[in-house]
This record gives structure tokens, sequence and C-alpha cells, in this order.
């Protein structure tokens, strides 16, 4: 297990290097200079050339990255161009903010996602399995920034003072308030995902039900209620975990469109913020970050299949698939 | 023996596609499906010949509700929300089409040269080429790719390549790495079958042998994912925009439509936020109901029913 580990953490390190050179070279080719945007259209030019040389933009491009790999791998992103705080402290700033966003709408997704998904497969070709299964369906189909717009329509101009739709407030400040400010950011956030999951929970259980292991349990006798929730739903939820997996990458990357809709700030906020401005270092600094976690949540989740399900420890090589 | 295993699967092939549009019309949510295809298509064709005034005309009557005159209501500017609907449902249709294309050719391309090479640079290259892509937020790298690729004026001939297509390619980088992941996977399946063998020992050229002999057999995942990719590429357009990333103004699409409903939400202006949200999420509904169809037509190794997985299983193994 822990070879494992580390072969899954060793193997992350070209995969990151090959996304910071990348990330670098498209950043420096997208148009838009830094320094003008800084100092303004009417600068003169010496005030441009200053603003200029201070973001060492005049070095060439190589030495730019290497003098910026060898600051991040000793943990310091640099400074901002726009206020000249350290980028860490704006990425550490937002990102209480966006995880606390993150684990609203991923507990959304699992409380509500998995039980319609195990309803739906248990009640298969019925009509509560139909109706869930259209609704997941139009769940999925709805992009989140959509029913984003709608919950604001619905609680800023329907049903105005129920919820706060517009801003955050820091959890340290009130924390009922807090968790009711990004209460329906999270709804938004999760949404089209809790249909993708019922889904999945839905055909994984079927495909386990259908099992002989199953069939073998039924015929010992034992209880119904049993083998579904010790035997079968344990084995139905690993592709699930896949996929929550996957979406905690991208939840914690921050939902921009969402973020953008509800007025918090969010590290996704702050990535289109930083880009708008051409802030190169604060950009380049989220978007590693966000590369870094999306990487290290895929090994997390392979190895937290081999916890739930020792067959994988041992290897594919048993197994039939 | 491996020949003729060779002109059956194409013929095979060939019958499917014969009666395909026929067979998915036999099942009630298939047809919902292809009559949502053809409105959009419609809508696309014909739909700004039908706007009943100029989409970028200012009008007096800015925030009205719909009305007789004004079918969508007005919006800040006084604009007609329905004419700027039918051409802003033209742009973001075709930036769809445009970026799947794109995504689709490139991607097969890219999967299969990898698949044909498992396991050799050419392989580890590309693959990790497209994890690198997959690992970038999306939002940021679809403006940079537009804004990298709009810096010069891009011609193909006496073509020039206006924003819209710009944005489409930008969209169609993104979704490269579906495709080739796939076109990849089902390469590696085909390799091993006997009639690339049978190819192979009698001197086939690699580009005869990807083209003529795999293209054909792997053509089933990559059309099923291309209808998914068409409600991504559409839904991606409409985020992009909706930030004011994509489709500039005063050009309309279903993003920046909802882009200038934003403001207004909360004062009540509910006609700029509803017509464009059901166009993007019928259409992806639209087309995700289609791919499901596809899939269960086309790739019968997929279906979603265990009895039926069951049947393909064995049929795999023999």
């Amino acid at each position: 297990m822990l070879k494992m580990t580390a072969a899954r953490l060793g193997s992350a390190v070209p995969v990151l290097l090959l996304i910071s050179v990348v990330a670098f070279t498209l950043l420096r080719l997208a148009p838009g200079d830094p320094a003008l945007l800084s100092v303004g259209m009417e600068a003169p030019p010496e005030a441009l050339a200053k603003a200029r040389a201070d973001m060492r933009l005049d070095d060439p491009m190589w030495v730019q990255y290497f003098s910026w790999l060898a600051d991040m791998v000793r943990g310091d992103l640099g400074t901002s161009y726009s206020d000249k705080a350290p980028v860490t402290d704006a990425i550490g700033d937002r990102l209480p903010i966006t995880v606390q966003l993150a684990v609203m709408a991923l507990l959304f997704i699992g409380i509500v996602g998995i039980p319609l998904g195990v309803i739906s497969a248990l009640r298969a070709n019925k009509l509560t399995d139909q109706l869930i299964r259209i609704a997941s369906l139009g769940g999925i189909s709805v992009p989140n920034f959509v029913v984003a717009l709608f919950l604001v329509l619905i609680f800023g101009w329907w049903f105005p003072g129920i919820m706060p739709y517009q801003g955050f407030t820091p959890i340290g400040e009130d924390v009922v308030e807090s968790l009711r400010s990004t209460l329906l950011p999270a709804v938004a956030l999760a949404a089209p995902q809790v249909g993708l999951v019922a889904r999945l929970t839905r055909s994984s259980m079927l495909e386990v039900l259908s099992q002989d292991y199953v069939s073998a349990a039924r015929a010992m006798g034992v209880r119904e209620r049993v083998i579904i929730w010790k035997d079968t739903l344990r084995n139905a939820l690993l592709p699930v975990i896949t996929v929550l997996g996957v979406q905690t990458g991208f939840l914690l990357g921050g939902s921009v469109v969402v973020e953008t809709v509800f007025g918090i700030p969010g590290l996704g906020r702050l990535l289109v913020e930083s880009f708008a401005i051409r802030d190169y270092p604060v950009t380049i600094g989220v978007m590693m970050f966000i590369a870094v976690v999306f990487v290290f949540v895929n090994i997390v989740v392979d190895l937290l299949y081999g916890v739930i399900n020792p067959r994988i420890r041992v290897g594919y090589a048993s197994g039939k698939e | 023996m491996t020949t003729t295993a060779t002109t059956e699967k194409f013929s095979v092939h060939r019958a499917d596609e014969v009666s395909l549009l026929r067979r998915l019309a036999a099942r009630k949510i298939s047809m919902v499906s292809l009559i949502g295809v053809g409105v959009y298509l419609a809508i696309a064709l014909v739909g700004p010949f039908l706007a009943p005034f100029d989409p970028a005309a200012l009008g007096d009557d800015p925030l009205a509700a719909p009305s007789g005159t004004h079918w969508m209501g007005t919006d800040s500017a006084g604009r007609d929300v329905f004419s700027r609907f039918l051409y802003g449902s033209r742009v973001s249709i075709l930036v769809g089409f445009l970026a799947v294309v794109f995504a689709l050719v490139l991607g097969s391309l890219l999967g299969m040269l990898a698949g044909m090479k498992s396991g050799k640079l050419r392989d580890s290259a590309i693959m990790r080429l497209m994890d690198v892509i997959l690992a970038f937020p999306l939002l940021v790298l679809v403006p940079v790719i537009t804004g990298i690729l709009g810096q010069r004026d891009l011609a193909v001939g006496p073509l020039v390549i206006g924003p819209v297509v710009l944005i489409a390619m930008a969209i169609g980088v993104v979704l490269v790495p579906v495709f080739a992941r796939i076109a990849r996977a089902s390469v590696l399946a085909e390799m091993r079958e006997d009639y690339v063998t049978a190819v192979r020992s009698f001197g086939g050229r690699s580009r005869d042998i990807l083209l003529r002999n795999l293209l054909p057999n792997i053509a089933a995942p990559l059309v099923v994912q291309a209808a998914f990719g068409l409600a991504m590429a559409v839904s991606v357009e409409a985020a992009v925009s909706f930030l004011g990333l994509g489709v500039q103004p005063p050009g309309a699409s279903w993003g920046t439509l909802l882009a200038d409903a934003r403001q207004y939400v909360t004062l009540g202006a509910w006609w700029l936020v509803v017509f464009p949200s059901i166009a993007v999420a019928v259409f992806v509904l639209v087309f995700n109901l289609l791919g499901d169809q596809l899939r269960d037509e086309l790739d019968p190794r997929a279906k979603t029913t265990t009895r039926k997985r069951k049947t393909s299983r064995e049929g795999a193994s023999k």
C-alpha cells in the first residue's frame, strides 16, 4: 500500500511539471500586456518601461520560467502585480470560502444523489424509478449557472428576504449567516451532479444486485435489508466514489460562474479577476494550485478504492476485470 | 478466414448506417430527441429570417415584459429579445457543431495514433498532453486559446476565420482529450483483432490501416460521444460568453443573452433569463438523450441494463 502510494505520487511530478510549462507558455502567448494594463494607456513610455522591468517581463521567457519554478518549489508563488501581496496569501484568503462551498455542495450531492439512485434501483422500472430517472436526466442537462440564475430570480425577486442571494458572510463573523450565504450557491453547484450521481448509483446497484453472491445470500435467507445495505451498496458505491472524487477536484477549483452569479469571492473569482488584468503570478498560481488539487484528489480516489474494496489492493491479476 | 471476417465487419457496419435513422425513429424517446434536434437545426438555419426586428436596433421601451409585439420582451437597451434570441441561437448552435467537428477529427486522429503504438513514446507523449489539457480550468483555457489564435488574421483560402470560429476552435481543443481517450481505447481493442493482423501481414501501410480498417470499426463510440460532446460544447460556450470571455457584445448567443440578463434578474426581468436558459437546458437534454439512444443502437457493449450487459460480455469473450 505504501509502495503504491509512493509510486502514484512520483508519477504526478512530471505531469505537474508539464502543466506548469504549458500554463506559463500559454499565458505569455495570450494577448494583453500586464505592464500596460497596470500603468494605463496614457502613461509615459518611461513608466511603462519601469513597470515592465519591475515585473521582470524583459527577461527571456525561459529565465522567467525557471526563476518562477525555483521559487515555487520553495513554496513561494511570487507577488501579485496589482496589490503587491504574496500570491500564497491571496490563495489562502480565498481558499476557505471555496472549501466551504465545495463541502456543502458535496454533502448535497451525496445525501440527495446516492439515496435517489438506491431507491431508483430497488424500484427498477416502476413509476418511482421512471420519475427519478427523468428528474436526474433533467438535472444533468441544466448547466449550474442557469440553476444559479433561477435561484437568484426566485429568492431575489419572487420571494425576497428568505435566503441571502448575493455576497458572502465570512464564517468567523457569523457561522449561521455564513452557511446561509453559501447555501444557494452550493445548491446550484450540486444540482447537475445530483442527477449524475443518482444515475450512476442506480446502474451500479443494478449491476451488483444481479451478481451471483447476492442470489446466494438471498437463497441462504439473509434479510433483504442486510443484503442491500451491507453487501450491495458497499460494492456499488465504488464507481460513485470515483465520480465524487473527480467532482471534488472540480469543486475545489472553484466554480467561476456560480461564484460570479452569487458574488462569492472564491478561488474561481480570483482566477478570472487576475486573468482579466493579466496578473500573471496570481493566475498561474491559482492554476497550479487547482492542477495540484486535481491530480492529488485523483490519487487519493485511486487509493481509497483499495480501502473500500480489498480485492483491488491485491491487484487486477486475480480478478476478471 | 481472417479476410472474410474483415468483409463481414464492413458489411455489418454499412447495414447499421442505412437503417440507423429508421431504428432510432422506432423508439419513443429517440423520436422525441430527433424532433428536438430538428427544431434546433431549423432555428439555426432559418431563425434569423423570421426575426421580427433588427437584433441590434435600440428601442424606446427598455425592459418591457413579453407582449404581442415583443414575444420575449425587450432588454435594457430596448432591443427585441426574440430577435436577439433567434440570431443568438444560430451562433450558439454553430459554435457547438464546429467545436465538436474540430474535437472529433483531431481527437480521433490523435487517439488512434496513440493507440496504434501503445506503450511507445508517441503514445505516452500524446496522452500526457491530453492529461495536461484536462487538468486546466476550462473557463481560463478557452479564452486564452481564443486570444492566442486570434492574434493574427487566420484564413483558410478566401475564408477569413471570424471570432465565432475561433471560440469554437478553442472549445474544440478542450474537448479533444475526451475523443482521444475513446479512440485510443477502441483502437487498443481492435489491434488485437485478427483482421488487423491480417492486413498487416499483407504489408498494409499504417495510414491505410488507420483510415480504412480501424476508423470504420471504432466509429460507433466516437459518434455516440459526439452527441454528448455537442451538449457539452454548447453549455461551455454559454458559460464562457456569460463571463464575458466568449462571444463579444453586441453579438448575441445564449451565453451573452444570459450575461445581459444577470444585472436585471433582481429587478424581476424574468423573460431575459427564462428563454435563453430553456434553450440551453433543452439543447443539452436533447443531445444527452440522443447520445444515450445512439449508444444503445451503435455500441451494444456499453448498454446500460444488466441483462443486456451480460449477453454482450459473453459475446466479447468469444
